[in-house]
């Protein structure tokens, strides 16, 4: 049983995919006058919103790389797109591609990702952690855990940084947030088809990431 | 949730069909909860107006309406006024459009604004193909709440294709109970406007009266837009403005 061990891996922050340059949509946010006290339900809206869509992706990209079909890189192709229509900020898709890229870079050194390095394409980010999660032998719902909880430490750190406090209240907040993450997960860990692909959004996350591309002062590139 | 306690009673779908036959505009028009009207226009394109046969939208009404705009067609849709979503005591309200247009079609449908009033709980669907020489520019104006209202439930569900890949897939859930109004969803904010654009070039965003900018996103597939402001309230929209610079 090595996949609790790799789930603490790939969850590891210290895992070099480029993720520190992200914030979890939480600048913009601030820019926008959100205030340090509501990051609570900032991560719960992230939670039920982008980042269900985001789990919901990498469980389906998960099993379709486990199922190992002969098809399977068309099926990531079609899954792929359909992440990208439930995303409309062109800036929030570029800031994915370019996670996707680091960590299949760093994946496919440590893993066998061959078909999917070699289909020469850009990849969102969700589908790589979904077919490194498959390869790193994680079930879906630890694949689920793991975007989410990255997704709350991305948030949590990035806020720490531009609105500094004290580090516990973030821990604390994480802790808080587990309820919400243990519920996303039960909704995505059963996803069986492409078709099945939630696409709850988030008004405002998505017009504030739009945005960010133009604002003048960003420390986080999303 | 609550379920409706008697069967709901149904309408036939509203129908707006128009295809070009030897040269001319052939017009199908078949009325449900919405009465579909050929209106005055330019000899070039068919303009075609919405209005409500009866009170709408109350508990338990299903709109449903069909719209398919034929090869090299163009169908200007008007609806002749808003809708408003009434208190349905329980009784959940549907409203459904499916929307074809094919190679050389063209759409243009200003739509009005939807307004969902308190106790209000309503579930919109647009599904939208578009074939890929088709073109199709929407306007979708969601206003939660009458003047002083929070405003009931709506989700809000579009599917929008281009020759069957998609463009567009939201499922927007505003329900006043739970989140809502928390921040990155709509916070404060009562009115979501909207342009789609499938094959249609949408120009830069203009700024409104109270100098808000809506978003431009530039969607998945190239030629295809999605233009959004949310807003305190609909005075201070900038798609007025925005509809006019698409359409000139």
């Amino acid at each position: 049983m090595t996949a609790p061990y790799l789930s603490l891996l790939l969850a590891d922050g210290r895992l070099p995919t480029g993720a520190h340059t992200q914030s979890g949509g939480v600048e913009p946010a601030f820019q926008a006058g959100m205030p340090l006290a509501a990051v609570p339900d900032y991560l719960t809206v992230r939670l039920r919103t982008v980042t269900e869509v985001e789990a919901a992706t990498a469980v389906l990209a998960r099993r379709t790389w486990a199922d190992g079909g002969p098809d399977r890189v068309a099926a990531l192709v079609a899954l792929d797109v359909a992440w990208r229509a439930r995303t409309p900020s062109d800036v929030l898709r570029d800031a994915a591609d370019l996670l996707g890229r680091s960590h299949l870079r760093l994946a496919a050194a440590v893993w066998d990702l061959a078909p999917l390095v070699e289909a020469r394409r850009l990849w969102c980010r969700a589908v790589v952690v979904g077919v490194t999660a498959a390869a790193a032998g994680l079930s879906a719902a630890e694949t689920a855990r793991l975007v989410a909880f990255d997704d709350v430490q991305t948030v949590l750190a990035a806020a720490l940084k531009l609105a500094p406090f004290d580090p516990a209240h973030g821990v604390a907040w994480a802790v808080r947030a587990q309820p919400e993450v243990e519920r996303l997960v039960e909704r995505v860990a059963d996803l069986l088809s492409p078709a099945d692909l939630p696409a709850p959004t988030a008004p405002l996350l998505e017009q504030w990431g739009q945005q960010h591309r133009d604002s003048e002062r960003r420390l986080f590139r999303a | 949730m609550l379920l409706p306690s008697a069967p709901v009673a149904r309408a036939a779908p509203t129908v707006v069909q128009v295809r070009r036959e030897r040269g001319r505009l052939r017009t199908v028009l078949r009325g449900g909860l919405l009465r579909p009207q050929r209106l005055h226009g330019p000899p070039d394109r068919c303009r075609v107006g919405l209005l409500a046969s009866t009170a709408l939208l109350l508990g338990g009404d299903v709109v449903e309406l069909e719209v398919d705009v034929g090869p090299g067609v163009t169908l200007d849709l008007v609806d002749v006024a808003g809708t408003v979503a009434y208190d349905g005591r329980g009784e959940p309200a549907g409203w459904r459009v499916e929307v074809r247009v094919a190679d050389g079609g063209r759409l243009r449908w200003a739509g009005e604004p939807f307004v969902v009033a308190d106790g209000a709980d309503v579930s919109r669907a647009l599904l939208l193909d578009v074939a890929d020489g088709g073109r199709a520019l929407l306007r979708e104006t969601l206003v939660l709440g009458r003047t002083g209202q929070l405003g009931g439930r709506l989700r809000s569900a579009t599917t929008a294709r281009r020759g069957g890949r998609p463009v567009l897939v939201e499922d927007t859930v505003l329900d006043p109970a739970t989140h809502r109004r928390l921040p990155g969803m709509l916070g404060d904010l009562r009115v979501l406007d909207s342009l789609l654009a499938v094959g249609e070039e949408l120009p830069d965003a203009p700024a409104g009266p109270t100098g808000h900018r809506p978003s431009r996103f530039a969607l998945v597939e190239p030629g295809c837009w999605l233009g959004r402001a949310l807003l305190p309230d609909l005075a201070s929209s900038p798609l007025h403005r925005w509809w006019a610079a698409a359409t000139a």
